[in-house]
């Protein structure tokens, strides 16, 4: 500063700045013309340069206007049409020159080539109709544009394909005589342009005059509609890229800074240049920086001055910045002060509001009910789920109280609840609600209070719970058909009542019912008439008794009533007990309208009475005994009232020995086979029926009449049937190993409980199979009860067995319901005349007249008959005078153990000749 | 030894003269241990152009190189190239043909565009067909008959040719591919006039343009060359046969040979030597003929 104090040097020095900077003008100008010079010369370069390349491309595109032109000329053509004129077949004359043509075609393409590639790609020639005649690329797709009815040659570029088309009409006598066209690609042209073979740091590309890019280069510096504005640039005129604003935003802009539009003759075409200026203008100094150096001098002189201000006030400022920064410091340790508390409370704030806000949306979405209320019970918040479980919309509920919610009956209860929950803080229950519909709920409620005594409840809905916790008990206790107790509850109630009978030395009675013949209904009418019948004999039971009387459904058919404090005396608790049976059997003996349209069903029901006082007797015994004198009343008749007394128990007790003792004969082997022969009009044995007998060891035989029917009760005739069946088929063998017996037919009973196992076909087949018998002499004898029960199943089994070669009697022919229409159907080979038709022949003019008609049926039928029981002559004789060829009874022989059978040869006897056999008793049951 | 010398060669010229006339038709191994291939080729379109060169020219030049001898291409004549190969006279009657007399065998094999002919396998070996052909009918362009349309059923377009001949003139050259005995054209009333001034079939047309008859009888090989030669003088009225095959033909004592050249023939449809001088001499045939060019593909 000091130096520019002194003014003679100020001067001086200002004065050489001028010169300095005059000289530094003059060689600004100078340099600049030179520059303007060299520009020039690089623009007018590059124009000559894509001039060039667009008169080449122009070049191509005439030349192959010209070529085509020249292909619509050649004598093939002319040929072909002078032929074709003469009205040659296209097959036999006219495709020779096509041919020629062809071949000429395919000639020119080959003869035609650009940089080392083929120019064109395909030759046409199509007639005035555009059907193509000769092509050299058949086998190539035809593009549509590839048609010409243009009468003068002409140019077409496809933009869409890529392809030069050119055409050229034919003459032939001044006659269209069709096009020949060419094709070629697009992408020839981009042969020309520099950029796509060598990098050199600028870009040439074509643009349709339409803007479309055609070379591959432009698409990926610029769009549709940038290369659309690039087509309508001023054509020949260097431009900068900055002055084109459509073009600011495109890739190009980034590396190029200059471009230059040039037309293509002979089309629409443009050779667009792009460059940077670098490149164009190589390294010249710029105009801005000639001037930015010139005024450099100048520029520090007045820098210098400017700087001497500056650092006087600079020294000023200094002093009066060093007091603002002690300042601000103490400003700035009190603002970081107060910011880190805002930042502390903003966080604060913000984890409640957080809190807050995980708690509304637990609420909110929790699924049990939370109710919120005052000390008074006004409810002050619910959540959604609350409303939709007493079905009241938020409002609506913000307006009652929690009494309001509760049916009428337990709101004392629900103002419990609430105190209780004031009173200790929380409270559990489970509540009834009434909702706003009128249905009634129960929920699972659990209460808190919340600060300002408030009560926050959280409620489950279990309603549903509670109804399934309600029909499982109802299951376990109850028949789901009748309603009635189950054995399950009759026997907790029963033990109750004998617990008071105990105390009090009352009586009481237990009375099992069943009704008669309900199984014929259920599989005559069906399942659900049935279960009608049975639900209406509830109404009509629980309407007979006292409501302190128990009535409860056992299964099936079998109901059981319990009655209590029918008195201290027996003959009084006999009697009432016997006037609530009466009842019973009366109201039950009423007529069932079980379904409409058809005739009311008339039932009866059997009623067998126990009593007891107090519990000597257990559960189980006392109804044992109500069903023994059920039993009873079955057996006599049934439709009756039975009370139990011990002879009863007597027979249920030998029967249960018996029993035991048939169960033990038939693990001893204590049964045996005897045999009854069966002859014929000769008096030939022709077979025997096998028939059972018990010997127990050390005491008198056992009559079939008591044993049968125990085993056909008990389910023990399955396994003596199978007994019965294996001996009878080991003794048919030994019978059909010797040839004097080897055509007897063996004949065994089979009972009803038997013939209907599932397995019974195949225990025959096998056992048949496993003897190794000719089942032919088997013959199984069925009763007319068995092959009317499930007549269609029977039928079906019958045939079975009848394919195996067994044969079938029908036992006892007469004594039934005999069905001539199922006797029909049944495929029978026998029926056996019972013996008490045969007994009173001979006096008995109704049974003659049975056995007549049985025979005549017999024959007519085409069966055998066998009469059963024959003991005399006459009988014999009657029977035979009738038609009667097969006879079975003592006349002829008892049924004897096998060892006393008639030997081989006494088979035989002359007619009227009684075989005699020991005998052993009349019965005969197999 | 002078003596001997001078002695021995005159016995070697009568020897020559006397074994030349008399030479048979050779099988393989002959012609190999003879190490030259004799091709009997009639001047005939592009198979034999009479300047050394054709299809079969060159076909049977590639086939002596195959067995590795050398090539000798003997001219004849459609009326002698018979008698050419098996040294005997062929006599046409009816159907029967039989051999008379002695004549010198001058080739080993015919291959001129030879088309199979019934009469012709009775007395000759054919090689696989080597090229396909047909024979049309031909009239001056301004005869008054039209060509037919033609239709995609061959045997009727034949049949509606045939009749548009009616009682007119119609060029023949008999013992060739162009005898009318061949195609049934013999006793239907149609004046037939047997081309005799010369036995080269490419010389019908000529003969049609000079006016010798009203229309001719042309092979489509001919045709081909001929509709370019021609132009506009003449016009194919329509197909007089159906299509033929002309093949290779051998002396029926050298199947040895022909079972040779078939091999050679199917080596080169293989290696494309086959396609490319079918190319260079009858260009555009295949589009005539495509069901024959599809079998050989």
């Amino acid at each position: 500063m000091v130096l520019f104090r002194t003014t003679p040097l100020r001067w001086l020095l200002l004065l050489v700045a001028v010169v300095f900077s005059f000289y530094l003008l003059l060689l600004l100008t100078n340099v600049y013309h030179s520059q303007r010079q060299l520009r020039a010369a690089a623009e007018a370069r590059l124009l000559a340069e894509s001039q060039q390349t667009a008169t080449l491309i122009g070049d191509l595109l005439a030349d192959q206007e010209s070529f085509v032109i020249d292909l619509a000329k050649i004598h093939e053509i002319g040929t072909f049409l002078v032929n074709n004129a003469l009205g040659m077949s296209m097959r036999y004359g006219l495709s020779t020159n096509l041919a020629a043509i062809e071949e000429r075609f395919r000639s020119k393409l080959t003869q035609k080539r650009l940089l080392g590639a083929d120019i064109y790609e395909r030759i046409l020639y199509v007639d005035e109709a555009q059907a193509t005649l000769v092509d050299t690329d058949p086998d190539a797709a035809l593009d549509p544009q590839i048609r010409s009815s243009d009468q003068e040659p002409h140019l077409m570029i496809d933009e869409a394909h890529g392809k030069i088309i050119a055409s050229a009409p034919v003459r032939y006598r001044d006659k269209p005589g069709g096009f020949v066209i060419t094709v070629s690609s697009l992408d020839l042209l981009s042969r020309y342009l520099t950029s796509s073979r060598v990098d050199l740091g600028f870009r040439q590309f074509l643009v349709a005059g339409s803007g479309q890019s055609l070379t591959d280069a432009s698409r990926t510096l610029l769009d549709a509609t940038q290369t659309r504005h690039l087509a309508a640039l001023p054509p020949r005129r260097l431009i900068h890229v900055s002055e084109l604003p459509s073009l600011a935003t495109a890739p190009l802009a980034k590396d190029y800074d200059l471009v230059l539009r040039m037309p293509v003759a002979h089309s629409d075409l443009s050779v667009i240049t792009v460059l940077p200026a670098s490149l164009l203008y190589g390294h010249i100094t710029s105009r801005g920086f000639l001037f930015f150096a010139s005024s450099v001098p100048l520029i520090l002189l007045f820098a210098a001055l400017w700087l001497g201000r500056m650092r006087q006030r600079a020294q000023r400022l200094e002093a009066d910045v060093l007091e603002s920064n002690r300042n601000r410091a103490e400003l700035q340790d009190r603002n970081d002060a107060l910011t880190a508390e805002i930042f502390r409370r903003k966080t604060l704030e913000h984890q409640l509001r957080e809190s807050e806000e995980r708690y509304r949306t637990y609420i909110e979405h929790a699924p049990e009910g939370i109710f919120v209320s005052d000390n008074l019970g006004r409810l002050v918040d619910v959540n959604p789920s609350a409303c939709v479980m007493v079905g009241y919309t938020r409002a609506e509920l913000l307006t009652m109280a929690v009494t309001d919610l509760s049916p009428p009956d337990m709101v004392r209860t629900h103002a419990d609840a609430l105190e209780q929950v004031l009173a200790n803080g929380r409270h559990e229950l489970e509540i009834g609600l009434r909702r706003k519909d009128g249905t009634d709920i129960v929920g699972s409620l659990r209460a808190i209070t919340l600060p300002d005594d408030l009560v926050m409840g959280f409620c489950v809905d279990i309603t549903e719970r509670k109804r399934a916790e309600e029909q499982i008990h109802s299951l376990a206790y109850f028949d789901p058909l009748t309603g009635l107790p189950n054995r399950r509850l009759l026997h907790d109630r029963l033990r109750q009542l004998m617990a008071g009978s105990d105390r009090n030395r009352e009586y009481g009675a237990v009375m099992m019912l069943d009704l008669d013949r309900f199984k014929d209904l259920n599989d005559t009418q069906g399942h659900d008439i049935g279960d009608r019948l049975l639900a209406e004999v509830a109404l009509r039971l629980v309407a007979s008794v006292r409501r302190e009387d128990t009535v409860a459904r056992l299964g099936g058919d079998e109901y059981v009533i319990i009655a209590g404090e029918l008195g201290t005396e027996e003959s009084a608790a006999a009697l009432q007990a016997e006037h609530i049976a009466e009842k019973v059997h009366r109201a039950l003996d009423q007529p069932y309208a079980l379904a409409e349209g058809r005739p009311a069903h008339h039932s009866s029901v059997s009623i067998g009475v126990a009593l007891f006082c107090g519990r000597d007797l257990g559960v189980e015994l006392l109804l044992k005994q109500a069903d023994v004198a059920l039993y009873q009343a079955k057996n006599a008749g049934r439709n009756t009232i039975r009370f139990f007394n011990p002879e009863m128990q007597a027979a249920i007790d030998a029967r249960a020995t018996l029993e035991t003792a048939l169960r033990r004969a038939i693990e001893h082997e204590e049964l045996r086979l005897y045999f009854q022969p069966q002859v014929d009009q000769d008096g030939r044995v022709i077979g025997a029926e096998a028939l059972l007998r018990w010997l127990p060891p050390g005491s008198a035989p056992v009559s079939p009449a008591r044993f049968i029917p125990l085993a056909e009760e008990t389910g023990l005739i399955i396994p003596i049937g199978i007994w019965v069946l294996e001996h009878a088929c080991e003794q048919l063998r030994a019978w059909q190993a010797n040839p004097q017996t080897g055509d007897l037919v063996l004949s065994i009973n089979v009972s009803a409980r038997q013939f209907h196992q599932p397995d019974f076909v195949d225990l025959v087949r096998d056992t048949i199979a496993a003897s190794r018998v000719d089942a032919r002499g088997l013959k199984l004898e069925l009763t007319e009860s068995l092959v009317l029960d499930r007549v269609d199943q029977v039928i079906g089994r019958m045939q079975t067995l009848k394919a195996l070669g067994l044969g079938f009697s029908l036992d006892d022919f007469g004594t039934g319901y005999s069905s001539l229409s199922y006797l029909k159907r049944l495929p029978l080979d026998q029926v056996k005349i019972d013996q008490s038709f045969v007994r009173d022949l001979a006096h008995d003019q109704n049974d003659a007249a049975i056995v007549k008609a049985v025979l005549a049926m017999s024959q007519s039928l085409g069966l055998d008959a066998v009469a059963e029981g024959v003991e005399t002559e006459d009988q014999r004789a009657f029977l035979v005078k009738h038609g009667c060829q097969q006879f079975q009874g003592f006349l002829f022989g008892k049924p004897v153990p096998i060892e006393d059978f008639p030997a081989p040869e006494r088979l035989q006897p002359a007619p009227g000749v009684v075989l005699e056999f020991p005998e052993f008793g009349r019965n005969k049951h197999a | 030894m002078t003596r001997y010398r001078l002695l021995s060669l005159p016995m070697l010229l009568v020897c020559w003269v006397l074994a030349s006339p008399i030479a048979s038709a050779a099988d393989l191994p002959e012609i190999q241990a003879r190490g030259e291939l004799r091709h009997l080729g009639i001047r005939y379109a592009n198979f034999v152009t009479g300047t050394g060169d054709g299809f079969d020219v060159e076909l049977i030049q590639g086939f002596a190189g195959y067995l590795g001898v050398a090539y000798r291409l003997v001219y004849s004549d459609f009326y002698s190239v018979i008698r050419d190969l098996l040294g005997k006279n062929v006599v046409r009657s009816g159907d029967r043909v039989t051999l008379e007399g002695d004549y010198p065998v001058k080739g080993d094999m015919i291959a001129t565009g030879f088309t199979v002919l019934p009469w012709r396998e009775q007395v000759l070996l054919y090689s696989e067909p080597t090229f396909p052909s047909q024979v049309m009918l031909i009239a001056r362009a301004d005869s008054p008959i039209q060509p037919i349309k033609g239709s995609d059923d061959l045997l009727k377009d034949i049949q509606e040719t045939k009749e548009l001949i009616g009682k007119r003139s119609l060029l023949v050259m008999e013992k060739t591919c162009l005898d009318p005995a061949n195609y049934g054209l013999k006793g239907r009333g149609i004046e037939l006039r047997a081309y005799t001034k010369s036995t080269n079939i490419n010389e019908m047309v000529p003969a049609l343009l000079h006016l010798d008859a009203d229309l001719s009888l042309l092979d489509v090989p001919d045709l081909m060359l001929d509709m370019q030669k021609w132009s506009g003088t003449f016009k194919v009225i329509g197909p007089i046969s159906e299509e033929q095959a002309l093949a290779a033909a051998f002396p029926k004592d050298a199947p040895q040979l022909r079972d040779a050249f078939n091999v050679y023939l199917q080596q080169i449809k293989t290696d494309g030597t086959y396609d490319r001088l079918v190319n260079k001499y009858y260009p555009g045939v295949k589009r005539y003929f495509p069901a024959f060019f599809a079998e050989q593909d």
